[in-house]
């Protein structure tokens, strides 16, 4: 206490701003409690359940109780400074304050706010130290591309090993289209090369898009499969027939891509191909045995034996696809209804005796091999042999703990959060500074006043709406009847101080002037955009050097602009405190 | 020759020797607050302190403490500086107009200077505080020229506000230390550090404020509010200020002590200041002013003629418990002009070359029983019995 007292009494005989503000202590506070969230945010996730619980670091403090205790405990925060700092007002008591006084004053309470309500940077700080300190981002990608070489064997997703999924080798990845015997003609260009592979015409091509982008106008949009043909290069690759059925000679996905470049990808693909290509039974179960080992390591549940799941794999026959192997262990009723379609087909071999048989039956066992008395034949038959168990395995979340672990490595603070976060301090600084300046009851017939005139602004532009037609006329009219109103607000603002009107009117004005200001300047882009849509191409709106500036800069230009009309506005300000009524 | 200053030490001193202890230390304070010096006002502060843990009323044993304390404030020259007398505020032909009410203020003209101080009487409702707030440059006049000669002069009407002080009746609610407000208020006015807290100090101390240093402002009583209002007003160093009915709420004891005070500080030798404060308190306002501004309906007594209508009578206002007639036997009708009895006092109207004196002996000789007499021919008094 003899601390508090002897700095506050340092304070205010020397830094009278700083004291009424109570920066310091609500500065002490925040680092407190940014301190606090980060050791939370430390000790959030301790193992890989946890750290799978959420899909991203973000949701870990807005998907949980955490951002509503981070919301009270700002609040609380807040309104008690609030309280302290309103207590002394050296504005309001005419004090001799220095000109640039007043925009400091609103600088210090904007940075008070947004120290006060950005826990959330804390919290991921913390959350992000803890991941990178427990796991090491050089094993996680080692891990990572295991797993994704492995993913080639994982017959999860039946879609993945279909053949317009395949990717290698040249000239894949083809578009597909088929049609039925009867149907011929309307998805397949007939003039160009296509085959017939069970029941159905095939025709693999590649669309020229540029093509398509620039006849359609530069509307983009997906062309009908029935209108595309002029647009079709057409490949014969017909010698791939058998992969229409599906098979892992098609398979060309990534299972996980965080941090996996294009290079490590087509890798990938050269080895999936050399692999598949050597047929070699022996080699792809020594490529498979990783996975047990990895299983473990990430507490990945499965049932998988090496034996049915080379037989799934299915090496000496294309690779075609015998079934897919269960992505969650499943329960007795779908056990039950997948037992069927799990199964090997075996073969066994019976003795027959020839005695006694008439000729019919006879002719059908002479054509089995006979023993070498030959009074008996032995007569192959084949045989479904059952799976013992569904194979299942079960990746769960596995995604989510790279994907965490990766952002812990990689991520940068979220630039939108930030953008909200800064909105939100500048909107309560400038609240609580024209309540300190002026008083409630300017206040509320601010809001009041706004709320009218933005009535009038709705009423106007449905009026004059009434007469014109087109949709962008519509959108540019409420455009520039906003701007239309924004300006004659400031000016009036300015006419009113000028002129000396009323002052709880000039105050109004002043209050309405700032807060319309940085929606003004949004509105003028909003305005040039509108009319490089219009006028120009759409592609022209994502290309204009304006706007892709405006796109990353955007945002600190409006702030800045609404930080330097505050500064600007204090003058008046001062000045109207200091007229009489 | 001794200059202001050392007669005012020489003052304090003999107030203090005289048993006028309270008046002695009040002026010693506002001498070594002359000085402006950190020095002189540690050493002030130490006898402050000795002073104020002295709980009884006699403090003759502190005499040499003070006669030291005064010599060291003595040490420090204050040459004279001559401005009480300098103009400050001029407004003429003042004029307020309110549109709804009809009221109409003025037109007023007031010729502030630095060092006087001016009561405003008046019953409720005639206009005292609008005149008070437009002199304040709280208000706008409808009409007439208001001009302000600071020492220094102002940048913008904010830098003119911060100039002028205005003490409204119901003062503005402070939050927190009674010692915190006013080192803010200081601070402001650009002194900083420990010079800042000594002048605190020594204004807590001259305004009677040490006991309640510590406490909150909420925790103050009316009275107390008042003198921290007051200290807070001089630690801004103002040439001009205006209060309005600073008197309210105040008992006897502290009405004629806060009025004792302003007297002091308008008439500061180093920093006088022009002072305007309207009050209900008849004898007190004209105990204290300089000149006294009566107004009705809006209207100065200038303006309203009362001035010449009674023109150098005597007027006498007495309370009896004698009947009307009782009062005219006494005297003769060479000497009374009339009598007019307000429910409460009788007022005598006398003719001219009657002095107050004459009337007293007749009462003595007459064993006229009376409660109360006064003299208010030169006194607005003589206003509010019609």
């Amino acid at each position: 206490m003899n601390f508090i007292k002897k700095v506050n009494k340092y304070l205010v005989e020397h830094y009278p701003l700083i004291w009424n503000t109570r920066l310091v202590w609500m500065l002490g506070i925040a680092l407190l409690l940014h301190l606090i969230f980060f050791v939370v945010g430390y000790n959030y996730v301790n193992n890989q359940k946890e750290i799978v619980s959420e899909s991203n670091l973000d949701s870990f403090y807005f998907g949980t109780s955490v951002v509503f205790v981070a919301i009270l405990l700002s609040i609380i925060i807040l309104l008690v400074w609030i309280l302290y700092y309103l207590q002394n007002n050296a504005f309001k008591n005419l004090y001799n304050l220095k000109k640039g006084t007043l925009f400091i004053q609103f600088c210090t309470i904007f940075f008070i706010f947004f120290i006060n309500i950005t826990q959330y940077y804390s919290f991921k700080t913390g959350l992000k130290l803890k991941l990178r300190n427990t796991y090491a981002w050089e094993e996680i990608d080692t891990d990572i591309k295991e797993f994704n070489k492995l993913s080639l064997f994982l017959l999860q997703t039946k879609s993945d090993y279909n053949i317009d999924s395949k990717k290698y080798p040249a000239p894949f990845p083809l578009d597909y289209s088929d049609d039925k015997y009867d149907r011929l003609g309307r998805h397949i260009d007939t003039t160009k090369s296509y085959f017939k592979y069970n029941g159905y015409y095939h025709q693999f091509y590649k669309l020229d898009h540029k093509r398509i982008l620039k006849d359609s106008k530069n509307i983009s949009y997906e062309i009908r499969e029935s209108n595309n043909f002029k647009y079709r290069t057409v490949f014969d690759v017909s010698k791939y027939q058998n992969l229409i059925d599906g098979s892992l000679l098609n398979y060309s996905d990534e299972l996980y891509s965080y941090d996996q470049d294009s290079i490590d990808y087509k890798n990938r693909l050269k080895f999936y191909e050399s692999l598949l290509n050597r047929k070699d039974e022996k080699e792809i179960e020594k490529t498979i045995l990783p996975f047990f080992d990895l299983a473990k390591k990430y507490n990945v549940k499965h049932n998988l034996n090496v034996d049915d799941w080379l037989y799934l794999i299915n090496t000496k026959n294309d690779y075609l696809l015998r079934g897919t192997i269960q992505n969650s262990k499943p329960d007795e009723e779908r056990k039950e209804r997948l037992k069927s379609d799990y199964y090997r087909t075996v073969f066994k071999y019976d003795t027959v005796s020839l005695a006694g048989r008439n000729e019919k039956e006879l002719f059908f066992l002479r054509n089995s091999p006979l023993t070498k008395d030959n009074k008996n034949a032995i007569v192959k038959r084949s045989e479904k042999e059952y799976f013992s168990e569904i194979p299942y395995c079960n990746l769960g979340r596995l995604n989510y703990f790279f994907k965490n672990v990766h952002e812990a490595y990689n991520s940068k603070p979220s630039k939108e959060i930030l953008y909200v976060l800064i909105t939100i301090s500048f909107i309560l600084s400038l609240l609580l500074f024209l309540f300190k300046v002026t008083n409630i009851k300017t206040l509320l017939l601010s809001f009041v006043s706004g709320s009218i005139v933005l009535i009038l602004v709705l009423l106007s532009i449905e009026y004059i709406s009434s007469y014109r037609t087109g949709y962008h006329s519509r959108t540019y009219l409420e455009v520039w009847v906003f701007l239309l109103v924004g300006f004659a607000i400031i000016i009036t603002s300015l006419v009113a101080f000028k002129k000396r009107w009323r002052k709880l009117i000039t105050a109004i004005l002043f209050s309405l002037a700032l807060s319309i200001i940085p929606l003004l300047f949004v509105a003028m882009i909003s305005l040039y955009e509108k009319f490089i849509r219009n006028k120009h191409l759409y592609k022209e709106v994502r290309r204009d050097p304006f706007l892709v500036w405006f796109d990353d800069y955007g945002f600190w230009v409006v702030m800045a602009i609404w930080l330097v009309s505050i500064g600007i506005y204090t003058i008046p300000i001062r000045k109207w405190k200091g007229l009489p009524e | 020759m001794k200059n202001q200053q050392e007669i005012l030490i020489d003052k304090a001193v003999l107030f203090f020797k005289r048993g006028d202890f309270s008046l002695g230390y009040r002026t010693l304070l506002d001498a070594a607050l002359h000085t402006d010096n950190v020095t002189i006002f540690k050493k002030v502060i130490e006898f402050v302190k000795n002073y104020e843990s002295y709980d009884t009323e006699d403090k003759s044993s502190l005499i040499t403490d003070f006669e030291n304390c005064a010599n060291t404030v003595k040490e420090i020259p204050i040459p004279n500086k001559n401005l009480i007398g300098k103009t400050i505020l001029e407004g003429n032909n003042l004029v307020k107009e309110y549109g709804k009410s009809k009221f109409v203020l003025g037109p007023v003209s007031v010729e502030l200077k630095k060092g006087d101080i001016y009561g405003l009487v008046g019953e409720n409702g005639n206009g005292k505080t609008t005149l008070l707030t437009m002199l304040a440059s709280l208000i706008k006049n409808s009409a007439g020229n208001l001009s302000y000669h600071f020492s220094e002069g102002y940048k913008d009407h904010y830098d003119l506000k911060s100039k002028l002080v205005y003490i409204p009746q119901r003062t503005g609610v402070w939050y927190g230390s009674v010692i915190d407000n006013l080192k803010f208020a200081l601070v402001h006015h650009g002194v900083t550090g420990e010079k800042n807290e000594l002048l605190v100090y020594m204004m807590i101390a001259r305004f009677g404020l040490w006991k309640y240093k510590d406490l909150k402002w909420k925790e103050l009583s009316s009275g107390y509010k008042m003198r921290f209002e007051l200290a807070r007003t001089l630690l801004r160093r103002p040439e001009i200020v205006l209060l309005d009915e600073p008197l309210a709420n105040l008992d006897i004891l502290a009405q004629q002590i806060i009025l004792e005070d302003l007297k002091m500080l308008a008439k500061s030798h180093v920093n006088p200041i022009a002072m305007v404060f309207s009050s209900q308190q008849l004898y007190e306002v004209e105990k204290v002013s300089d000149k006294v501004i009566y107004l009705r309906n809006g209207k100065p007594s200038e303006e309203l003629n009362l001035e010449g209508e009674e023109g150098n009578q005597l007027i006498i206002e007495l309370d009896t418990q004698s009947s009307r007639e009782e009062i005219e036997q006494n005297f003769d009708e060479s000497q009374l002009e009339k009598i007019e009895f307000n429910g409460g006092v009788y007022i005598l109207y006398f003719k001219k070359d009657i002095a107050f004196n004459t009337v007293l002996s007749i009462i003595a000789k007459n064993d006229l029983s009376i409660q109360y007499i006064r003299d208010i021919s030169k006194s607005t008094r003589r206003f509010f019995v019609y």
